[in-house]
């Protein structure tokens, strides 16, 4: 398998498996720092800074280690950076961004997006020109750092790794190669044994997608533990299961994406909040941090709800409303007002 | 505001109330079913099953006019839901659950059998998730596959060619999520769908579209406008959400002979016209005095909104052989088309060309900011063909964020520059 070529990918629902297949290496395109001229002639504010800079940094011509960027109909946000990129694209020749794809996975679980998201995946595999073989050998390899992740996340549940180092690390899950992040991890792992939560209130971090680990140093400076996070970037990137090895390869990978995914997109919302309300069954949480920011215009649909859910189970909760970065008095007050069970 | 000039325009504003006040009485007397649905739904299916649907933007709109929007959104707000979310689509919502809902205009909309609306964003599912479960009412949400077929001037195809434009797996997906929403329409409404009386309905809403094509064309040929923007979208909606009906079809035609009569005679809705503006975006429910505030003193007239030019563009579907997936053709990118590159911004172009336009205002949608999408290419598209643009940050049902003197001042020194071009 020829892994010369790098592909990037928006979010967590391009299928890894298929463009590692085809030979290439999947990079998850992240925010960097920097002005944004093309972004800010272009892209209202509506756009999260990541998306801006992923598409200020394409018609730069400033990512020209990129192959292809394939971009899944996850988001609406995604959707119209798709759009905006073709329109570059079409309409000034010069600005020479990569081979765009657009995945059409969709996220109601309805029997006619499953079969739609299939029909879509087959066609993926496709365009790609991926072998059978070859995508069986890029799901053993993906599944194989699925398995590093739900390792590393079960550290943090013993008490034994800081969540905000828990985040950076499962970064890599989509930015490096996952054989490699795969075979790095065991050793890495071996050593932690210390206990670093002991009488620390458990917290989990639920709402808008998580820019970075600031939330997290912040709760971990007041003397909290962030033991999860309902974010793809955390704790559900692995997610419940993996890529089964034993059916079809395109439907299993389809399967994974399309029912073990995070998307706002995803309805109705007893899926979307299943995670959610499963991790506070569990009874192993101290408190809750809703970080719904103003410029959010999703989440805070469903926040009272799931605040009304959680005040049934009698467990505290605080609401964040900024990107805070430094020491917030009310997150701290918050966090000392919490015993661990 | 200013005096209707159309007969037209008083017999749609009238033929909308009528509508609505039998609406509310089969519903409450007879406790017929209806339904309430985002305006990209395909209103079609629910006319050809007799099941009414209120537009979700509309009755927005009307809550909006009669300056209700800053009550029904406090309470939005004082239940948890933050200031920044979307209001165009949730203030229906918010006007029958929350507060004095006997406030609303006309009495308020009744509990709604089936709730409907198409996935466009990341929003809307949400909004209309809380809403079925307060009335415990169906809900029925259409997936928004993307679209990645992209070619230039989507108009020229989008009548004949629509099997291709539109790619064949999306219009095959949207048949297959009409399938259910047909089946939920005959079990609410006892009627079985006969895919005859919607093709029936389809050829009635080319003849709609058609008629208000002709209106359109009055417009751009006519030395100055016969109709103000306001009354075409008047005319237009009041028609669009019964399309297809017999009073919409005679009502689009009664507009169309009223406009092309005036044209005609020379007749000009505003004498001083000397700029003509188009208004680009959703209207300004809470203001629309501030589409005349311009006429006196710089002869600036809004001619043109997306409003009455997609009818034609955006649902003039020929070869109706299979109805439902030339109605899947109008629904797939109802919305994109209207608001985000590669259609909104070459269409928008295209129209200010033949309009004559000589100065753009473009609503960024502040209170709705998903909506805001596609408006910087609109806006960049004009102004690269020397269209001066005036940028209106302002919500369209939210009057809380609006700084009526304000606008109108910046509007007049941006219309003063342009006077003197
Ligand atoms: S983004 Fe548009 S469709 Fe979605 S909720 Fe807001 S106004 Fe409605």
């Amino acid at each position: 398998m020829r892994k010369d070529r790098i592909a990037g990918i928006t979010s967590n629902t391009v299928p890894w498996e298929i463009l590692r297949a085809a030979g290439y290496t999947p990079l998850l395109l992240e925010d960097e720092a920097g002005p944004t001229p093309h972004a800010d002639r272009w892209m209202e504010d509506v756009f999260d800074r990541r998306f801006r800079v992923i598409f200020d940094r394409l018609c730069a011509g400033a990512w020209n280690h990129l192959d292809a960027v394939v971009i899944p109909r996850t988001s609406e946000q995604e959707h119209k950076l798709y759009l905006y990129l073709r329109e570059i694209a079409r309409t000034q020749p010069a600005s020479a961004i990569p081979e765009l794809y657009f995945y059409n996975l969709l996220h109601t679980r309805t029997p006619e997006s499953y079969d739609y998201g299939l029909e879509r995946t087959r066609q993926m595999v496709r365009d790609f020109d991926a072998s059978e073989d070859e995508l069986r050998a890029a799901i053993v390899e993906s599944n194989r750092a699925r398995g590093r992740v739900r390792d590393i996340l079960q550290k943090r549940r013993e008490g034994r790794l800081e969540g905000s180092a828990a985040l950076e690390w499962i970064r890599g899950f989509y930015s490096e190669d996952r054989g490699v992040f795969a075979d790095r991890a065991p050793d890495q792992l071996k050593g932690m044994n210390e206990q670093v939560a002991t009488h620390r209130p458990h917290i989990l971090i639920k709402g808008a997608p998580l820019k970075d680990a600031s939330l997290h140093h912040l709760v971990e400076e007041a003397g909290g533990y962030v033991v999860a996070e309902d974010d793809w970037r955390g704790s559900r990137a692995a997610g419940d299961t993996d890529v089964c090895l034993n059916k079809d390869p395109v439907t299993a990978i389809f399967e994974k994406y399309f029912y073990d995914e995070v998307s706002p997109r995803v309805h109705p919302v007893v899926h979307r909040d299943a995670w959610y309300q499963r991790e506070i069954e569990r009874g192993h949480l101290d408190g809750v941090l809703f970080y719904v920011p103003l410029e959010d215009d999703v989440l805070g649909w469903d926040y009272p709800a799931q605040l009304a859910y959680l005040a049934s189970r009698s467990i505290p909760s605080v609401l964040v409303r900024e990107n805070v970065r430094e020491h917030d008095p009310p997150l701290a007050e918050f966090v000392g007002s919490l015993h661990r069970k | 505001m200013a005096q209707k000039q159309l007969t037209s325009t008083i017999a749609a504003s009238e033929g909308q109330k009528a509508w609505f006040a039998s609406l509310r009485e089969r519903v409450f007397e007879t406790r017929a079913p209806y339904a309430i649905g985002q305006a990209d739904m395909p209103f079609e299916l629910f006319q050809a099953m007799e099941v009414p649907m209120v537009s979700n933007q509309w009755w927005a709109a009307v809550v909006s006019a009669k300056r209700l929007a800053p009550y029904y959104l406090d309470k939005l707000n004082e239940t948890g839901f933050h200031k920044g979310l979307c209001r165009y689509c949730s203030l229906s919502m918010a006007s029958t659950v929350l507060g004095d809902t006997s406030q609303a205009p006309w009495g308020g909309l009744p509990k709604p059998s089936l709730l409907a609306a198409r996935l466009t964003c990341d929003c809307v599912q949400r909004v209309f998730e809380n809403w079925a479960a307060h009335f415990r009412a169906e809900l029925i949400l259409l997936d928004a596959p993307a679209a990645t077929h992209l070619p230039p001037r989507w108009w020229e195809q989008s009548r004949h060619h629509w099997r291709e434009l539109f790619e064949d797996h999306r219009l095959q997906f949207m048949v297959r999520q009409f399938e259910r929403l047909i089946a939920s329409l005959e079990r609410i409404s006892g009627r079985k769908f006969d895919p005859d009386r919607l093709r029936a309905l389809m050829e009635r809403v080319n003849r709609q579209e058609e008629y208000f094509e002709e209106a359109k064309l009055a417009i751009c040929e006519a030395p100055k406008t016969p109709v103000r923007m306001q009354e075409q979208i008047t005319n237009v909606m009041a028609a669009q959400w019964q399309r297809g009906s017999e009073w919409a079809v005679s009502q689009a035609k009664a507009f169309r002979d009223e406009v092309v009569s005036r044209a005609a005679q020379r007749i000009a809705a505003c004498p001083n016209e000397r700029l003509r503006i188009m208004w680009v975006g959703a209207g300004l429910w809470y203001d629309l005095d501030f589409y005349t505030a311009f006429e006196e003193s710089h002869g600036a007239v809004f001619v043109w909104s997306m409003y009455l030019a997609f009818g034609p563009d955006g649902y003039i579907r020929y070869g109706l052989d299979d109805p439902l997936l030339a109605l899947a053709s109008r629904t797939v990118s109802m919305n994109e088309q209207l608001h985000n590159p590669p259609w909104a911004n070459e269409w928008i172009l295209e129209q200010a060309r033949s309009h004559r336009i000589d100065a753009a205002f473009v609503l960024t949608p502040l209170g709705t900011r998903p909506s805001a999408t596609g408006t910087r290419f609109v806006e960049i598209a004009l102004e690269e063909v020397g269209i001066p643009v005036f940028s209106v940050h302002a919500d369209m049902v939210d009057a809380r964020l609006w700084d009526a003197e304000k606008m109108r001042r910046d509007a007049s020194l941006f219309l003063d520059q342009v006077g003197r071009r």
